[in-house]
Parts: C-alpha cells; structure tokens; sequence
C-alpha cells in the first residue's frame, strides 16, 4: 500500500482525534424543573455510580442535576436497572450505592453487609405513589377498587366493560377492548409494593403473594418502570403500575384507586403524605430507616411508598464516602423540594430528621 | 403442444424462436395491472400503501406470466415468473436496508448537533431536552481501540503462525478453534469477561473489561481475513525471496506482509466495524457513566451502543430522541468504516475484482 | 543484507547465525500466539463450564424440562421455553430470509450488469453493516406498529396454521412477539445467506452454463439445470452459518420479543424469549445461583450454534468451494 497515503491517512486521523478529545463538555446547563434549588450545605468531588430502583429514578436524575450543577467535579451517575438489580450489583461491590423500593431479605443483607465490611443502611430518600397507569380509547376517568385491581392483574377479569369495572364506574360507558396488562419482568421493588398492596387490601381476590418478582399468570412482560409505561403507551387497553412521574412525562392518564380505607383517592403529593403519615413505620435499629408499609392503615392515596438508598455505614474509598455522604445530605432536606413538581411527595419531618442522624455517621 | 408428426413441425412448436412478446407490450401490461390496481383501491374499501403496492405487485406478476404463458408458452413463462421473484427478491432486500437507514437518518437527524456530539448527559434532569453522546462517543472509541491493541497483533501473528509455520496437526487445530471463537455468541463473550474479569477477579465494571469481551469477538474475524489475505500472496513473491538469501522471518515482515497490507487493512477496519457496535458484552460487564470518563481502565464507562439500548426501553420522548440520534452516529461511524473498507479493497492487487 | 557470492567465499557464518535467531524468535512468538488461542479458548471453556455446574446440578426440578426461570426465589428453571423460542424465532428467520437470498445473490450474479452487480453486492453487504443495536431501536419504533396489518392478514387468512392462529384481540395490537423478532432476525441475517451464495454461485463453471444455453434452455432452465446442483453444498453451508447468526443474536431480540416464559405456537401472540435476550434481561439482578444458571444456559447456546457453525464449514470444506470471508 502507498506509505505516504498511509502516512497522510494516518495523520488525519491523530489530528482528528486530538480534536476530538478536546472538543467535549461536561456542562449541560442550569436544572431545568421546581424552583430555584437552594445550595448545597457541603460539596463533595469524586466519582460515584448508583443503580437500582426505576421508580426513584427521574427525582435522583433532577438531584443529580441540582447538584452537580451547584458542585463542580461531583461525578455521580445512576441508571435505573430495577431495585432487584441494585440490591445485586451492591452486594457483588460493582457500584457504589443501590436504589431500591423494597428492604434487603436477609441473604441479600448478609451479602451487602458483607461487602461493605460493616452494616449496610437503608435510607429513604423520597416517597412517592404508585400509579395505575391506562391507555384506553373512551375512558378518560377510571375508578379502580383493589379487589377489581387484583383481578385485573391476575387475568380474571378480562375486558375494560367487565361487570367489576363497571360496579367501581357505575354510569361510565365503557368500551368492550380487551384488558393488557403490563407488569414488570425485571426484579422490582415496585413490585413488591403494589402486590403488598393486593395482598393487604384485596386478600380474598388476590392469591400470587408478594415479592419483586412474581409468576403473573397472564399480561406482558416489560423491563423497568420505562419499559411497561412504553408498552402501555403504544397498546390501546393497557394498564400498568408504575411510578406516578412516567404518566406525567406521557401524558397518560392515571385511575383514581380505592383501598382498605377511604374512598376512590386521585394519586398526587398530599394524598401520598398523608399515607406515608399513616402507613408507614420505621422498624430498622441502629442507623438503619427501613420500615415497614401498612397499607390496610393508609389514608390517603392507598398505593404509596417510599423508596430507599441502600449504602455502607462507613466506605473504605474516604473520597467516595464524602461525595454520598454530601450528596444524601442534599437529597434529603433541599433535595425535597424538588418532588412535588416531579410528582413524589416529600418525606415527613420525622423521617428527615431520622435520616440526617443516619447520613451525619457515615 | 400440438403433436405434429413431422420434425421440423414439432420442432417449431417446441422451439424457442416461436412468437416472442415485445418487451412494450409487457410494459403495458404491467402499467394495466397497476392501473387496475388503483381503481380496486379506488372502489372497494382497500386501503394502505402497503397493500396498494403488495396488490399491484401481485397483479403486475400474475399479468406478465400470464400473458407469456399465452403468447410464447410455458417454459418462456416459467422463465419469466422466475425473473419476476429475483426482482421481487431484490426489492424486499433493498426495502429493509432503505427503511432502516432512512427512517434512523429521519428522525435521528432531528437531534443531531454539534451541540450533540460535544456534550455528556452529566446534570441531566429528566426533563431536561439537553444532553450528548460525547462520553458515549469517548468510551466506545477507547474499548474498541484498546479491543484491537490486543486482537489485531495477536490476530496477525496467529494468521502468521497458522499459514507460514503450522504445516502441522497443532496449526490445523489453531484454525478449527479459530473457527470455534467466530461462533462465540456476543452475549457468552460479555458472560465470560463479567464472571471472571469483573466479578472473580473484583476488577468491577470498566472500560477496558469491555475491551477484553470486544477483543475475544475481533480476533478470529481479524485471524480470518489476514489468513485469507497472507494466502493469496503469490508463492513465487516468497520463494524469489528465500532464493536471495532473506530468513523466513523477514521474508514475512518485509515482503508477504506488505503485499497483503491493503487486504489485511480491509479485513481490520470490517472487523472493528463489526465490534463497533456490539451492544451485549458492553452491556454487561462496562457500566454506565454519565459523565466524561476517559480511564478506560478504572470505573464505569459510557458506551454508544448502551446509549441507544438504554434510550430504547425509555418511556421518556426526550430519551428516545437522543437514542435515535446516537443511532445515527453509530450507523455513520460503521458505515464510513465499511465503505473505506471496500474503497480499499479496489485498489488491492491481490484480489480480483 | 549483503548479497551472496558465488565461488569459495561463503555467506559469512554471523549472518547465517543472525537469520537462524531471528527465525527462531520469530516462528517462537507466532507459535505463542497460536498457543494464546489454544489457551484462551481453554480457559473460557473451563471457567464457563465450572461455573455453570451449580445450576445444573441444584435438582429442584430439571433443567432441560422447567419453562419458568425463577432462580433466585424459588429455585425452579430451566431451558424449555428458552430453547424452544430460540429455535423458533431462528428457523421461522430462515424461513423468510433464505428464498429472499438466494433471490437476490441469483440476481446479483446472473441477472445483473456487472457494475450494477457489484454494486448491489455491496449494498446487500451493508444489511450486515448495521449494528443489533439500530436494528432493535428500528424494530420496536418502525417495523413493529407497521407490522400490526400483516399480523392481521396472517391471523384472517392463514389462522388455520398454528403458528398463525391466535385471538384476534391478541393479534391485532402492538405485540412483541417470536413473529417481531422473526422478522428482524431474516433482516440481520439475509446479508450473510445472500453474500456467501453470491459467492457459491459466482464459481460455477461458465461452460456448464453456456452449454445449458447453447442447448436452448432459458434462463431459468439454465439455473435449475447447470447453476443449483453444483452450489448445493455451498448454500447449504450458507443457510446454516446464517442459521448460526441468528441463535445468537442477542440485543436486537431482547428489545423486539415478548420476555414471557412459556411454549406457545402461537407466533402473532405477544410473548415468547430466547436464550440470549433471557441472559441480556437478567444478568443485572442474578445472584449466585442466577449468574450460574444463566451461564449454563449460555453454555446450552454456545453448544447450539458451534453445531450448526462446525456442519456449515464442514460442508463447505467437503465440496471444495473457496470461500470469501471477510465481510461475514
């Protein structure tokens, strides 16, 4: 081959590339949601990776973005992967802190514990409903009781004018379209939330038990919180649960949802407060928050959690444990003001303060 | 056909030189069926392109055979209903690769910027339209060019070994594992690298173990063009060599290797195409970073390929249209590689054209 | 290098000596790196095959006959429906690429004015260009809302075949099905059958074929008679490499296939999942006994394709046909 058309090939290149690793930029602007995020108190530089549960995942995006926009070099990146994922990839020591809706089981405890080297925490970082999310020609507005929910899921109750559905929508015409239900195939803490849900609030319907991942007898599989909320974008008869934020980016509509307690609820800030004020109890000891979720005592809108960041109590890295460290510390007392624009609801002043304790140790 | 006792008669009747169909007439009996096409489409309640051009089609076939078997007989009309499925063939090759390109170049071009390719997704809220593959870009060239730093040398010297050196039971077995390693699925090379490298060995997620997986995918392709390559170097370049005098060893650097340079070159530049835009071993075993990560070999690094994977199973717009626009980047970055690689394949005296 | 004289003086024993090293050196560091194959292939074999022995040998219930993959909570997986999707997806893919292929590489190489046959050859190429990835971003926004009427059509008139029957409100929906993936797989693997055949075909003797036309064949006749006979063994081999492509195709299936786990004939239907689009949805939650089992169903895949890749290359080898590589 010709030396100098190599030579002159292979000096573009060099001198493309050179160009190329000078032209790129980190900065992508001011955030861009809620109000004016105050400051953070402290800031933090390093690099950190976080992954896990989606249903957290759009309120750590716009932190992440408040906060790396407030302090320069703090490189921290979370990827919803589903809060089965999280637990998984925190115990095996590939990322630094995990997401997740559900607590540890034990094993998954012993293995993060394990990892850490001393105890891993659990700190709930948002709170947040789980919204019935549809996509049907012709209903505009639905009721859904959790007995008529569990049917729906569970593949017995077939159509969208099934005699269920009509008995929780009494007057609404409703179109005969087959019902296509979505639910999660990956391992979610989402999951584990609205089948407690069933399980609590319609035992008698509901028989598949409760954990991130179930056999669903019937319906679609779809990865993620995006993944189901995709789906029942592009089916005409679908419903899915997931976070209330992935409706609100789509404008889908979200069911209006009747539990142990009180009437057909709209899911929206106030109405989760007011069931994380009520159903919600911390059990962990220690500087371990995680509770437990009573949704037979929930007032407000019934299908409502809050959802965790699982980290060591100490970090061997002192560089990584500051940035988290600085990091939680923003998430959650500033951080909070940014949840009712994204539809999460801010934690109660109790558990603030639970977790500042917790954050202040590590 | 009419049995005609007479050769000559039989002979005609049998014969080829019979009454061809000018090739107007066809034409116009495929403009009828077209024609006819459209007043069906017109009249009763068909709709849709795409049934307009699968009904069309059909008639248009269905006319031309038709009229050949009653004109010019039936092996004419066998022969054109042949021509009509390689043509048929031909367009519903040519249709994918026009709708995949085109439809990603349509709505990736929507986003694509300079502003694009400069920036990362570092502080991008989720409703915020900014954002960039630049990181992404970063990342994949670095795990591809670190991949082959270690697969092409590697590649070429066991392409070396296996026609110069290894007139033997072990070089025949080199090439029937080389042979294996092409049937490596993509996603078992990701398991590998991520139950050893990331897990076994607690190296954790990072660039370079990305390059390990993309390099056990790049050898054996890279292996197999420069064995190809080295093979059709005329023996009498080699033995003119040796009768000068020159070893063996320089025999091959100086005078094999720069002949079957361009070939060589072609195969390297398909090879890293191919790897390019492997999504599965990134997937598992490189992370993912939102920020400019340039050491590929500590920490998670973004990719281009994951980019897009991710953006796919987003119910976010604004994800989406990023996904497609790093689609497109990866589509051009592949296809710049393949043509430059054909480009250099003409001017390589070793192959025929 | 000094040039060697003849008549008594002799190549100076240095040099003679220098060339002896260098060849040694140099067929040692080849031989190294064929050995590094060697080596390489050995220890992914090794380590893939002990660390998938604990999922085959947890008993719950077997490996080769369980549909469900739970093996993280409740302990029960298997194969099944893995195999049993992948398999399916593949040969309804080769179904629909195959007749298309050879269309297309007949066309290329006896229908085509050579440039344009070229040049089609190397669009044809550049199918195989396009990375998974674009093909399942492509699939799920572009060719799956667009197929909904062909699934209609086949559920209408051909539902009385089983892969096409189905409810109709299953089938007239946005489904990610075997069929979807199906489709994107012939996509992927239509450039593979269709270059390899151009090949095949392009080395059959020209005097068979001028004979077949000298004798007054048509042009058809001239193919069935002189062209398909001799290329047998060679498309053959095509159609199972390109078979061998398709197993193991992971990325673009994941993003176009339903992730459910059960065997159902039914290809319209939403659902159905296969070997590699499973291990590329799970390996981020798999623990222990998970990573395990989805290595061993890797290891199930590997086996699969190096079958059918090692029948393909041995068919080739028989029937003497060169092949180019390079772009496949």
């Amino acid at each position: 081959m010709n030396p100098s058309l190599l030579l002159r090939v292979t000096g573009i290149s060099v001198v493309a590339a050179l160009g190329l690793a000078a032209c790129g930029s980190d900065s992508n602007g001011n955030p861009t949601t809620g109000g004016s995020p105050s400051a953070p108190s402290s800031c933090a530089t390093g690099s950190v990776t976080g992954q896990g549960s989606t249903f957290q995942a759009n309120i750590e995006k716009q932190w992440i973005s408040d906060f790396a926009g407030q302090c320069s070099g703090a490189n921290i990146t979370y990827t919803g992967t589903g809060s089965g994922a999280g637990i998984q990839q925190f115990g095996s020591g590939t990322i630094d802190y995990a997401g997740s809706d559900a607590t540890m089981k034990p094993d998954e405890q012993s293995a993060a514990d394990k990892r850490c080297g001393n105890t891993a925490l659990h700190i709930p970082v948002t709170a947040g409903g789980i919204a019935i999310i549809y996509n049907v020609k012709g209903i505009s507005s639905l009721n859904l009781s959790a007995a008529t929910l569990a049917g729906i899921f569970d593949g017995s109750v077939k159509t969208w004018d099934a005699a269920e559905i009509k008995q929780d929508n009494p007057g609404a015409s409703l179109p005969s379209t087959a019902i296509k239900t979505y639910h999660r195939s990956d391992g979610s803490g989402t999951t584990k939330v609205f089948t407690g849900f069933l399980e609590a609030d319609a035992p008698s319907v509901w028989k598949l038990g409760s954990d991130k991942s179930i056999s669903w007898p019937s319906g679609l599989g779809a990865n993620g919180s995006s993944g189901v909320v995709q789906g029942v974008q592009k089916t005409d008869g679908g419903i899915t649960y997931a976070e209330v934020s992935y409706a609100k980016q789509n404008s889908l509509p979200t069911a209006k949802v009747k539990g142990a307690q009180g009437d057909f609820t709209d899911i929206s800030s106030s109405t989760v407060s007011q069931s994380i004020d009520s159903g919600f109890s911390v059990t962990g000891t220690g500087n371990d928050v995680s509770g437990k979720l009573d949704f037979t005592k929930m007032t407000g809108y019934p299908i409502s959690t809050v959802s965790y960041v699982i980290v060591c109590s100490h970090y061997s890295d002192a560089a990584k444990g500051a940035l988290i460290k600085a990091f939680l510390t923003y998430a959650v007392a500033a951080g909070q003001q940014q949840a009712d624009a994204l539809g999460f609801a801010p934690l109660p002043a109790s558990l603030v303060s639970k977790d500042q304790t917790a954050i202040g140790s590590l | 056909m009419t049995a005609d006792a007479s050769t000559a008669g039989s002979l005609r009747a049998r014969s080829l030189a019979s009454r061809t169909l000018p090739r107007t007439v066809l034409a116009g009996a495929a403009a009828g069926a077209v024609a006819v096409t459209l007043l069906l489409f017109a009249v009763t309640p068909l709709q849709g392109v795409a049934d307009f051009l699968v009904a069309a089609a059909v008639l248009v076939v269905v006319s031309v055979t038709g009229l050949t078997l009653a004109v010019e007989g039936r092996r004419r009309a066998v022969d054109r209903l042949a021509t009509s499925g390689a043509l048929l063939a031909l367009v519903l090759t040519l249709l994918p690769l026009g709708f995949t390109l085109g439809y990603t170049a349509y709505r990736g071009g929507k986003r694509l910027s300079a502003d694009f390719l400069t920036h990362s997704m570092a502080g991008v809220g989720p409703l915020s339209p900014r954002g960039g593959i630049y990181h992404a870009i970063i990342g994949t060239l670095e795990q591809v060019l670190l991949a082959s730093l270690i697969a092409v040398p590697v590649g070429l010297l066991v392409a070396i070994y296996v026609t110069e050196y290894g007139r033997n039971v072990f070089g025949t077995a080199i090439r029937f594992l080389v042979d294996v390693m092409t049937g490596i699925p993509s996603i078992v090379a990701g398991l590998f690298v991520l139950a050893f490298w990331v897990l076994a060995l607690h190296k954790g997620f990072s660039g370079f173990a990305g390059s390990i997986a993309l390099a056990i995918l790049e050898l054996p392709i890279v292996v197999r063009s420069a064995e190809e390559m080295i093979r059709l170097v005329p023996a009498s370049l080699r033995e003119a060599s040796y009768a000068l005098g020159v070893p063996k060893w320089k025999t091959i650097l100086r005078i094999v290797l720069p002949t079957a340079a361009t070939g060589i070159t072609t195969g390297v530049m398909l090879a890293i195409a191919r790897v390019t835009g492997e999504t599965a071993p990134v997937l598992l075993v490189v992370g993912n970073n939102n920020f400019i990560h340039t050491n590929p070999f500590k920490g998670p690094q973004a990719s281009l390929p994951l980019y897009v994977f991710q953006g796919a199973g987003s119910s976010s717009n604004l994800d989406v249209d990023r996904a497609w626009a790093a689609a497109l980047t990866l589509i051009l970055i592949v296809v710049v590689l393949y043509v430059a690689a054909r480009l250099l394949t003409r001017r390589n005296s070793l192959v025929g054209r | 290098m000094t040039a060697v004289s003849t008549g008594t003086d002799a190549v100076p024993l240095r040099e003679v000596r220098s060339s002896r090293r260098g060849d040694r050196v140099f067929s040692g560091l080849t031989l190294v790196c064929g050995a590094l194959v060697f080596a390489l292939l050995g220890a992914i074999a090794v380590f893939l095959i002990v660390k998938a022995m604990p999922a085959l040998q947890h008993d719950k219930s077997s490996f080769w006959t369980t549909k469900i993959w739970e093996p993280d909570s409740t302990g029960h997986y298997g194969v099944a429906s893995l195999v049993f999707g992948t398999v399916m997806s593949s040969l309804l893919a080769l179904v629909m690429a195959v007749p298309v292929a050879l269309g297309v590489a007949i066309y290329t190489v006896e229908y085509a004015p050579r440039r344009l046959g070229r040049m089609l050859g190397y669009l044809t190429d550049m199918l195989a260009a396009v990375p998974s990835v674009v093909y399942g971003l492509w699939g799920l926004f572009f060719l799956l809302p667009h197929l909904i009427g062909t699934q209609v059509f086949l559920n209408r008139w051909l539902g009385w075949i089983p892969i096409f029957a189905g409810a109709h409100g299953d089938v007239n929906t946005f489904s990610k099905s075997v069929f979807a993936a199906s489709v994107i797989l012939a996509i992927m693997i239509l450039p593979i059958v269709a270059a390899i055949s151009r090949e095949v075909i392009r080395q059959v003797d020209p005097a068979q074929k001028e004979a077949a036309l000298a004798l007054g064949a048509t042009r058809w006749e001239m193919l069935r008679t002189a062209v398909f006979p001799p290329s047998r063994p060679g498309i053959t081999s095509a159609v199972m490499l390109g078979l061998g492509r398709a197993l193991g195709e992971t990325i673009a299936v994941a993003l176009v296939i339903g992730n459910t786990f059960d065997i159902s004939a039914k290809v319209l239907t939403p659902g159905g999942n296969t070997i590699a689009a499973n291990i590329a949805n799970r390996f981020g939650e798999a623990g222990g006994l998970g990573r395990s089992a989805l290595i061993a169903s890797g290891l199930v895949l590997f086996v699969i394709t190096l079958l059918v890749n090692l029948i393909a290359r041995y068919v080739i080898y028989r029937s003497g046909v060169q092949e180019r590589s390079a772009a496949v």
